[in-house]
């Protein structure tokens, strides 16, 4: 494990955020809401790979998008070194961008389709007032180059590349303001398995040459597994459990991570088995269960799941759970 | 080798698009066992989907074409069908296919017991109130929860993973001998995946179908096929049964692409990955067409397009490495 005991870069304390629902009205005045974060703590450390996993609707895009402050949380606030980022305004917050920044999911839709890539990739640099055009430019091209991409495709416009090319300029655009912190949400999850791996490898140079921390934020345990060195499993708005990769991978605590882990197919058809299946789907986030959010599909429920809200507590040393089987009464 | 149910032979079906002209399946052979399971693998663009479409006869004609080759289904030729026996005879009859989106495959303006009963009506001749029935007991099958109500409901009712199971469903209706699997679990969460890939695994058991089953992830291949076959750039390279297969394929792109995935061993070093793209399948590359990508090419492998190798058994390679 790198940097186990530096100060975090960043820290989220509380965090949530609720999404009302056009339309429905539980009551008379009040709101449905769609808790989309309900009550997040998470820290990352300098120069670590933190994994973020969790099934479609947990929240976990979410969390990223709250980091960059590209949505307000309802409660709860993200430290950025010791620094509240949620009152952040005009200047501070375009400074803070520029430590933070996001690869996005969709390849085809996060680039602007009008726009050259050579200047997508100048224009944070050009709109921080970095640096002047010239300038820009021939960063630009040096990320373009570092991307394996050479300077002849400056003036190409995205629909030119395919998505393994695109993802890689996405990757280009976030690194050329020299962040220390990328939050990369599912960033190789629409792409193909050969090119899948030359991303992960791509962005693991990228890691240990300008010493980047990621918040990696995916579905696929595998590409996790490979990337993170630690890793958070979240499920409707909450951490359920966190923990080092391998510690998380070979002893999932908590019932929910082993039933995604057990999920996951096969890597040879000899190993084929009998596995841990979870029933019906993940409940929606609007009127999510009370007490464990998880206990309707639960194996291993007990009375007091469906009552009381577990909380997150450090059931080994570095291995962080939200479980009333685990923790002391 | 059980009896051969399916067996495609030198399939070539074309598109002639404003760009040229497109080889997107150019030469497939295949032969799918009955009972077997077989995996079809390859990246997007590849031709699998094609492959399977080509087999209902489902290509858009223009721009689209079959070209040149045999499909014969239990002894026939279906490219000598008229379209009219076509789809009375092998149509969800015989051969069903569960297509890639089950967001978009169901009709949004009608229930879904509606949709399963239409299949019953018009290939088993039943009458509405058995059809309705037998889609009630369908329902119940494959695990919707209280099926007497949700027969009634519209497709925006359900989720993805019981849509997934709507289409298994409707596909498995009239017994089929072959079931044409099309990236069946790809936009599912990993725990819908396994309810579904475990639901065709006790479905497979209580009926003697085949099933071809396409897909890009090398996990729901090695959990559910007999035999793989890889497919890349409009031909198949590669052909094993699945075990030889996850032992070690030998054809470069195959190697390439099992250890580009990052399954879920330990993590150790770098991943491997096969450097460029895919080709642009207008101009694909003269020889073998994985040679710009291959890092075992030989001069020959730009001049001449390797043919099928026989390494042992039923091993086959389209590879020059195992010219001997």
């Amino acid at each position: 494990m790198i940097h186990k005991d530096t100060e975090p870069i960043l820290s989220i304390k509380g965090l949530e955020k609720f999404f009302p629902v056009r339309g429905r009205r539980r009551s008379r005045g009040s709101k449905a809401m769609i808790k989309a974060v309900n009550g997040v703590d998470l820290f990352i450390h300098k120069g670590e790979t933190l994994g973020l996993v969790g099934e479609s609707g947990c929240g976990k895009t979410t969390v990223g998008r709250l980091i960059l402050r590209l949505i307000e949380p309802t409660k709860g606030a993200v430290f950025f070194r010791e620094q509240d980022i949620s009152n952040l305004l005009g200047s501070e917050l375009l400074a803070y961008r520029r430590q933070v920044q996001i690869i996005f999911q969709d390849p085809f839709s996060s680039l602007n389709p009008r726009m050259c890539i050579g200047n997508a990739i100048s224009e944070p640099l050009i709109s921080h007032r970095l640096m002047g055009k010239e300038k820009a430019r021939e960063k630009a091209i040096e990320l373009l180059s570092f991307m394996g991409l050479s300077e002849q495709y400056y003036y190409r416009y995205p629909h030119e590349f395919s998505g393994g090319q695109r993802q890689r300029i996405g990757i280009a655009r976030a690194l050329a303001l020299q962040p220390k912190l990328i939050v990369a949400d599912e960033p190789v999850s629409a792409l193909d398995v050969s090119i899948q791996a030359q991303v992960i490898n791509l962005m693991e140079e990228i890691r240990d040459k300008f010493g980047i921390t990621y918040l990696f934020i995916s579905h696929d345990l595998g590409v996790v597994r490979h990337i993170s060195d630690r890793v958070a499993v979240m499920y409707l708005g909450k951490i359920v459990e966190l923990a080092e990769t391998e510690a998380l991978f070979e002893n999932p605590i908590h019932p929910y991570t082993g039933a995604l882990l057990s999920a996951v197919p096969v890597a040879h058809p000899r190993l084929r088995k009998e596995r841990l299946l979870l029933r019906g789907d993940v409940p929606s986030p609007l009127n999510s269960p009370s007490g464990c959010s998880f206990h309707p599909r639960c194996p291993r429920k007990i009375d007091q799941c469906e009552r009381e809200i577990p909380q997150v507590e450090e059931t080994v040393p570095h291995h962080f759970v939200a479980c009333h089987l685990t923790n002391g009464p | 080798m059980r009896d051969p149910l399916l067996q495609i032979k030198g399939l070539k079906t074309y598109f002639y698009t404003e760009e040229g002209l497109v080889r997107a399946v150019d030469g497939v052979g295949l032969t799918i066992g009955k009972e077997e399971v077989f995996g079809l693998v390859g990246e997007s663009g590849c031709g699998k989907t094609v492959t399977a479409k080509s087999i209902l006869r489902l290509i858009p004609e223009p721009p689209g074409e079959i070209v040149e080759g045999e499909i014969l289904f239990e002894g026939m030729d279906l490219l000598g069908f008229s379209s009219n026996r076509l789809r009375t005879e092998i149509r969800g009859n015989k051969i069903s296919m569960i297509f890639q989106d089950p967001m978009t495959s169901l009709n949004p303006v009608y229930t879904v017991g509606n949709q399963i009963s239409e299949i019953f009506r018009l290939h088993r001749n039943l009458s509405k109130k058995e059809a309705h029935l037998e889609s009630i007991s369908m329902l119940d099958r494959i695990g919707i929860p209280s099926p007497e109500r949700m027969v009634f409901e519209y497709p925006y009712r359900y989720s993805g993973g019981m849509r997934q199971r709507v289409m298994i469903a409707m596909a498995l209706a009239c017994n089929p001998s072959l079931l044409i699997a099309d990236e069946l679990s790809t936009a599912l969460d990993v725990t819908i995946q396994a309810q579904i890939l475990e639901l065709m695994k006790a479905l497979k058991k209580n009926s003697r179908t085949s099933i071809l089953l396409i897909t890009h992830n090398l996990g729901v291949v090695a959990e559910m096929a007999d035999q793989v076959s890889v497919m890349y750039a409009g031909n198949i390279v590669e052909s094993c049964d699945v075990e030889t297969f996850f032992d070690g394929p030998m054809h470069p792109y195959s190697e390439g692409l099992l250890n580009s995935f990052p399954g879920m061993a330990r993590r150790e070093g770098k991943l491997a990955s096969i450097p460029g793209s895919i080709p642009d399948m207008v101009h694909p590359p003269l020889g073998c067409r994985f040679h710009p990508r291959c890092n075992k090419a030989m001069p020959r492998c730009s001049r001449n397009f390797p043919p099928m190798f026989d390494l042992s058994g039923h091993h086959n390679v389209r590879c020059w490495l195992y010219d001997t």
